[in-house]
């Protein structure tokens, strides 16, 4: 079913809506959640809960990319969850220790940068890359897909793909160097 | 955390860099097109709403409400007719098809037949929402509830006041862009807190009612007026936002989701429409009850939809699209919601001359189609099903008729029995009339 008709279907506060946001995305969703989290159960928990969220916010929210918004509702539960286990000493690690090898050196004296602009200086880096490496990086690190699905749909060796994103996230702390972002 | 900060930023990217990970994907790993069609939306018929306008309204009267669409007449005046630029508006990702152990399953209740004489088909404008001030909202917000006789215990905007000025202190802090600043701080709804009711206005004449038991019954009365205001509505029948709890109806009506036939929802439809919609004003009621099937092999209806189903063929066509009332239950066959949906097409741009369903199919099988299934016609397939209808996107600039074909897919016939109906599209106005033919490079699947 089109996006349109699942968002109307909300906004007739009729349940279908929930079943056809499982069935369109749902595997998406708890890919991204599972790319977080490493584990099933707690993915399907934050998938269920990320349905809960978009039923009490749609109406008044109308999404323009139904996929967008449910993705990002995932993401922000899948990490806050991810925390809450850390805490309990019972996770593992995840994506966010990839992205550490972008975060810029210490040494500016600028203040700490708001989420916003962050998201502005990725998104304008991300839109000076190729298409190629804005999706793998979209999709490895947005999507939470494996290197070993992103080498096969490449392609190439899991290996050979490694060094690729080694090489985009230094990029990326690059330009965060250059514009003079502390964390 | 460093980390998390940076994970944040990434996860509100645009969603343009969104979508555009989520169909790369799709394209290294579906078979591609590589044929020439014209671009024009396959996205989502959407049934949705807003408001129909005066221009194509009687004049209501509180007393004798008719809320159908008249139309004016059909004027051709081919030399005066703008091209059509036809748009492609996804929606998203995934593949529009639907699931049936049989095509006759996928009944949508739509007043179009094969054997019709139309021979032109009004095209519309979209009417894009206009930006509202908090002000503006507010007295709306207040109009309404007066309209509806409630007593106004409080109104605010969402953010309120309070939050827009915490969020401009945070903003102004950083240096944020005016551009920034303009979108955070501007009121997206306003409310009006009532005894056992909360009314709820956001832009686009769109209302959401909260109302107990007790105040639908004071409040049913003057619904005919938001009717002929041009309002669309949803009204929950709880006074608590987004609970789940609504009106009981009698144990004789199946009011479910799954476990309903089609003969059982249409007479649920009609005491729904009788005992809660007359507002509406319908006197001749066609239904859209359309069901389809799950991955689990379990029908699950989409639609108790109800609409004036009298007058010429095209007000019947517009009206079951752009003005209609549709029915939801709880998990307890309970009225948890209702929806008064009309579109607002105040901006006709013409009439257009149409194609025929045979024209239509020598162009779909010549591989002038738009679809979002991804797999590609041989030419050979012989279509299950076709019908007129109205794509409403509401990021596309016009409404305009196609004719959606649907062709069960093999390839996807997965699930028991059950077979995949694709709907592949061919727009139904003459080609003379449209342009931004463009080559369809299967990249969006």
């Amino acid at each position: 079913m089109e996006d349109d008709r699942i968002i109307e279907l909300f906004q007739n506060r009729n349940q279908t809506a929930i079943k056809e946001s499982d069935n369109k995305y749902g595997k998406t969703l708890k890919k991204i959640s599972f790319g977080v989290l490493s584990n099933s159960e707690d993915s399907n928990e934050c998938v269920n809960d990320t349905y809960l969220k978009a039923w009490n916010s749609i109406p008044p929210q109308k999404p323009n990319s139904l996929l967008a918004y449910l993705g990002r509702i995932v993401r922000n539960i899948s990490i806050n969850r991810w925390y809450e286990i850390k805490t309990q000493k019972r996770g593992g690690d995840c994506l966010l220790i990839e992205l550490s090898e972008c975060i810029p050196s210490d040494d500016s004296v600028k203040d700490s940068i708001e989420e916003r602009e962050l998201s502005e200086v990725i998104t304008v880096w991300l839109k000076s890359l190729p298409q190629d490496d804005r999706v793998l990086f979209m999709r490895r690190y947005w999507f939470g897909e494996t290197l070993e699905v992103l080498a096969n749909d490449c392609s190439v060796s899991p290996n050979k793909l490694a060094g690729r994103m080694f090489r985009l996230r230094k990029k990326l702390k690059a330009t965060l160097e250059k514009e003079d972002i502390s964390l | 955390m460093k980390q998390k900060k940076i994970y944040d930023a990434i996860t509100n990217v645009p969603d343009e860099l969104i979508e555009e990970a989520e169909k790369a994907k799709f394209k290294k790993t579906k078979p591609s097109f590589g044929k020439w069609v014209w671009i024009a939306a396959a996205a989502t018929l959407t049934v949705v709403a807003i408001a129909i306008i005066p221009k194509l309204t009687n004049d209501f009267s509180k007393t004798n409400v008719d809320t159908s669409l008249i139309l004016p007449e059909p004027e051709f005046d081919s030399d005066n007719l703008p091209k059509l630029n036809i748009e492609f508006e996804s929606g998203g990702m995934g593949f529009e098809g639907l699931m049936a152990y049989d095509i006759s399953e996928l009944e949508n209740g739509n007043p179009w037949t094969v054997d019709n004489d139309l021979t032109v088909m009004p095209v519309f404008r979209t009417i894009k929402n206009s930006d509202m001030s908090a002000e503006e909202m507010l007295a709306k917000v207040t109009e309404i509830a007066e309209t509806l006789k409630l007593e106004i215990n409080e109104t605010y905007t969402e953010p309120t006041q309070q939050q827009i000025e915490l969020i401009l202190e945070k903003l102004e802090a950083v240096d944020a862009s005016e551009d920034e600043i303009l979108a955070q701080t501007t009121a997206k709804n306003a409310v009006a807190k009532c005894d056992g009711a909360v009314i709820q206005f956001a832009p686009g004449n769109d209302i959401t009612m909260y109302l107990s038991p007790e105040k639908w019954s004071s409040v049913k009365k003057y619904l005919d007026k938001l009717v002929t205001d041009n309002y669309q509505f949803t009204i929950q029948f709880n006074e608590t936002p987004y609970s789940d709890i609504g009106i009981s109806i009698p144990d004789s009506y199946s009011f479910t989701y799954d476990e309903t036939s089609y003969e059982q929802a249409l007479i649920t439809t009609d005491y729904l429409l009788d005992e809660y919609g007359s507002f509406m004003g319908i006197k001749s009621p066609g239904f859209n009850l359309m069901a389809d099937y799950n991955i689990y092999e379990k029908q699950t209806r989409i639609y108790n939809t109800a609409f004036e189903n009298s007058g010429s063929l095209t007000e019947r066509i517009l009206n079951y699209h752009f003005n209609n009332i549709n029915f939801s239950p709880n998990e307890s066959s309970q009225l948890t919601h209702m929806r008064c949906n009309r579109t607002d097409l105040s901006d006709l741009i013409g009439y257009y001359p149409i194609i025929t369903t045979e024209q239509a199919q020598e162009q779909l099988l010549s591989g002038k189609y738009i679809t979002t299934v991804p797999y590609e016609l041989t030419g050979a397939e012989t279509p299950a099903k076709v019908e007129l209808i109205y794509r409403n996107a509401r990021n596309e600039e016009t409404i305009i008729p196609y004719y959606r074909f649907y062709i069960e897919v093999p390839e996807m016939n997965n699930y028991g029995d059950l077979k995949t109906f694709g709907a592949y599209y061919v727009p139904a106005v003459h080609p003379d009339y449209l342009e931004n033919v463009t080559l369809w490079d299967g990249s969006f699947n």
